[in-house]
C-alpha cells in the first residue's frame, strides 16, 4: 500500500521512508519538483481530477505574495469516507505532501480544513503537527534550510458547499460558506485576495511518493491519463464494505466491487462518482475500467472515487429523492437557480412517489435541470442533476412506470 | 453571569492570533455552552472590531452552529444516500414514534436533542447515528433504540 499505510505514529512514519521526500525536496530548487509532479501525471483526487503540477504551476508563476496552501479534508459527499480513513491511518503523508507543495509554490502559511463530522480527529491532527514543530519539520527553518511554513487546522461547522475550493476559502476567511465567481480562480485570488494553491488531503499525500521514487516510476503505476494509487470508497449493498486502495485502471467497476466482499444480495445497479453528485449506472457499466480517462471515455467520471452498489431492494426514484432533499439543504441559496431548483425537483419527485407523477411533471424536471446546469453559480448547482440525469439513461423503463 | 463573559473573552483571547480566527472562535464557545449565546455575538464582534451581525451572518449559515442550549446528549442519525438505502428512515420513524418528537427537536426532559444529519463519513457501518461525538453503526431499529435508552441512565 502507498497510500493506506498504517503509519499513524511519527516513528513507524519514519522507519517508511517517511520525511525523506521532504529531505530531498529541500535540497531542490521550486521548480525542480514541480516539474516532477508534473511529469508524474497526477490528477487531483477531490472529484475534478485536474492536473496537480499545472495548479502548482499556476500559483507558483503568481507574483504576490503571501501565497497560501490549504488541503481540503472537507469530504461531503455522501458514500465518500476515503479521506478520513486515510486521516487515521497515515496522517503524515499528507502533512508531508502539504510542506513539499507549499515549498514548491512559495507558501509560508496552510490551512488544513477538516469537515465538521470529523471533529474527533482534531485533538489527533493537533498533536501531529505539535510532534512535527518539536521535531523541525514544520515551523521556523524546516530541517535548517530557509524555508519557514506553518499550518493551522481550521474545523468546518457543517456546510457541503463548502467542498467547493472558493466557499471554503470564504469559510477560513470567517464568513458564510458562499462560492465566488470563478475567474479570478484561487491560483490568482484565493484566500485573502492572495495567490493560493487549494488540494484534497489525498492528492496531497501522493506527492511524497513522486518524490521519493521520482516521477517515471510513480506513472508506470497505472497507466496514462491516470496515473498512480487512488482510494475508493466502497459502500451500500457490499459484504465488506470500505476503503480500498488500487492503481487507477488496475481494477474494473466490476472487480472492485468482489474486492469489497461481492453484492450482497441480488446486484441491480451502482451509483458512482458521488453519493449526491454521481452517476446512478446499470450493470452496463460493471466493465469500466476505474481509471479518470476510461470513465471519460464511458460519460461519467470517477468524481472522489466512490461507489455505491444498489441490490434489488433499492428503489430508484427513493433514492433520487433522498439525493434531492440533500442537494435542496445544502444549497447555499446565493443564486437562485439552485436556490429554487433544487427545491422544486424535490417537490416533484415527492408528487412521483406519492404516484400522481405525470409526463409533464418529467418535463419540469428536464427544464429545471437544464437551468440549473447552465445558470448556477458553482458546481453544486450544475452537478445536483446528475444523479437524475444518469438514472434516466440507465433505468428509464423502471422510472417511467409510475408516470402517468 | 460575570463568569459567562470571562470565559468567552478568554476563548475568544485564545483564538485571536490565528489567521482563521471566527470559526475557531464560535467553536470554542458551542464546546463550552453546548450553544451559542447572543452575549457571546456581542463580545466577538466588540473585540474582533467587527459588527454584531457579521458574527450572526457567519455563525447562522452553518448547520452545527445553533443559537439555543441543546439537549444533554446530542443524537445525530446520518441519513445519507448510502444509510439511507440501508435503512436509515426506520431508524428516524422508531426514535420519533418512541420519543413523540420531530427529528430538529428536544425532548421534553431535556436529554436528548435529535437531528438528521447527510453524512457521518462512516458509510462502511451503514446505517450509522452519532451521540456527542461517538459514532454507533450497523444499526437498526432496534439497537439504536438499545444504545438510546443506555444514555437515559
Amino acid at each position: 500500500m502507498n497510500l493506506l499505510k498504517d503509519a499513524s505514529n511519527m516513528k513507524t512514519y519514519i522507519e517508511n521512508d517517511g520525511f525523506h521526500a521532504l529531505h530531498i525536496t529541500l535540497e531542490h530548487t521550486q521548480d525542480e519538483i514541480i516539474e516532477e509532479v508534473e511529469r508524474s501525471g497526477l490528477l487531483g483526487r477531490g472529484g475534478a481530477a485536474f492536473p496537480t503540477g499545472l495548479k502548482m504551476k499556476f500559483v507558483r508563476n503568481e507574483k504576490t505574495t503571501p501565497k497560501y496552501i490549504v488541503g481540503n479534508a472537507d469530504e461531503g459527499e455522501p458514500g465518500t469516507f476515503k479521506d478520513r480513513v486515510l486521516i487515521e491511518k497515515n496522517p503524515f503523508q499528507i502533512l508531508e505532501g502539504m510542506i513539499i507543495s507549499a515549498y514548491a509554490i512559495g507558501a509560508s502559511k496552510g490551512f488544513f480544513y477538516l469537515r465538521y463530522e470529523y471533529r474527533n480527529l482534531v485533538k489527533e491532527i493537533e498533536r501531529k503537527m505539535e510532534e512535527m514543530r518539536e521535531e523541525n519539520l514544520l515551523g521556523k527553518n524546516i530541517m535548517g534550510t530557509d524555508f519557514s511554513f506553518d499550518i493551522e487546522l481550521v474545523l468546518g461547522a457543517g456546510a457541503y458547499v463548502c467542498g467547493e475550493e472558493t466557499a471554503l476559502m470564504e469559510s477560513i476567511e470567517g464568513k458564510r460558506g458562499f462560492p465566488r465567481i470563478k475567474p479570478p480562480y484561487p491560483a490568482q485570488y484565493g484566500l485573502w485576495g492572495k495567490p493560493t494553491l487549494i488540494n484534497n488531503v489525498e492528492t496531497l499525500a501522493n506527492i511524497p511518493l513522486i518524490v521519493n521514487m521520482g516521477p517515471k516510476k510513480y506513472a508506470e503505476m497505472g497507466k496514462e491519463g491516470c496515473t498512480g494509487p487512488k482510494l475508493f470508497s466502497v459502500s451500500g449493498y457490499v459484504r465488506k464494505p470500505g476503503v480500498y486502495e488500487a492503481n487507477l485502471g488496475e481494477y474494473t467497476v466490476r472487480e472492485m466491487i468482489e474486492i469489497a466482499g461481492g453484492v450482497d444480495g441480488e446486484f441491480k445497479g451502482l451509483m458512482l462518482g458521488g453519493g449526491a453528485a454521481g452517476f446512478i449506472l446499470n450493470g452496463n457499466f460493471l466493465d469500466m475500467p476505474l481509471c479518470f480517462k476510461d470513465a471519460k471515455e464511458w460519460g461519467v467520471s470517477l468524481g472522489t472515487g466512490n461507489i455505491i452498489v444498489f441490490n434489488q431492494s433499492v428503489n430508484i426514484w427513493d433514492v433520487l429523492l433522498n439525493i434531492a432533499k440533500f442537494f435542496e439543504h445544502e444549497s447555499c441559496g446565493q443564486c437562485f437557480p439552485c436556490r429554487y431548483g433544487t427545491k422544486r425537483i424535490r417537490k416533484i419527485i415527492e408528487k412521483i412517489l406519492e404516484g400522481k407523477g405525470t409526463t409533464e411533471d418529467i418535463e419540469k424536471i428536464n427544464a429545471t435541470a437544464r437551468a440549473m446546469k447552465i445558470a448556477s453559480l458553482c458546481p453544486l448547482g450544475s452537478s445536483a442533476m446528475l444523479a437524475y440525469e444518469s438514472a434516466m439513461q440507465n433505468f428509464r423503463d423502471e422510472l417511467l412506470e409510475v408516470i402517468s | 453571569m460575570g463568569s459567562m463573559e470571562s470565559r468567552i473573552l478568554e476563548i475568544i483571547e485564545k483564538h485571536k492570533s490565528r489567521d482563521s480566527k471566527i470559526l475557531p472562535i464560535l467553536h470554542g464557545v458551542q464546546d463550552e455552552f453546548g450553544y451559542i449565546p447572543e452575549k457571546a455575538i456581542k463580545l466577538i464582534a466588540r473585540e474582533l472590531r467587527m459588527k454584531p451581525g457579521e458574527i450572526y451572518d457567519t455563525a447562522s449559515f452553518y448547520s452545527f452552529f445553533r443559537f439555543e442550549p441543546p439537549g444533554k446528549h446530542i443524537v445525530r442519525v446520518c441519513d445519507c444516500m448510502v444509510c439511507h438505502i440501508k435503512g436509515a428512515s426506520e431508524i428516524i420513524h422508531r426514535i420519533e414514534k418512541e420519543f413523540n418528537i420531530h427529528m430538529g427537536e428536544t425532548t421534553k426532559d431535556g436529554k436528548f436533542t435529535f437531528e438528521t444529519v447527510e453524512g457521518l463519513g462512516h458509510c462502511d457501518e451503514s446505517p450509522v447515528m452519532m451521540i456527542d461525538d461517538k459514532i454507533y453503526g450497523n444499526l437498526d431499529p432496534m439497537k439504536a433504540m438499545k444504545i438510546l435508552r443506555g444514555y437515559e441512565q
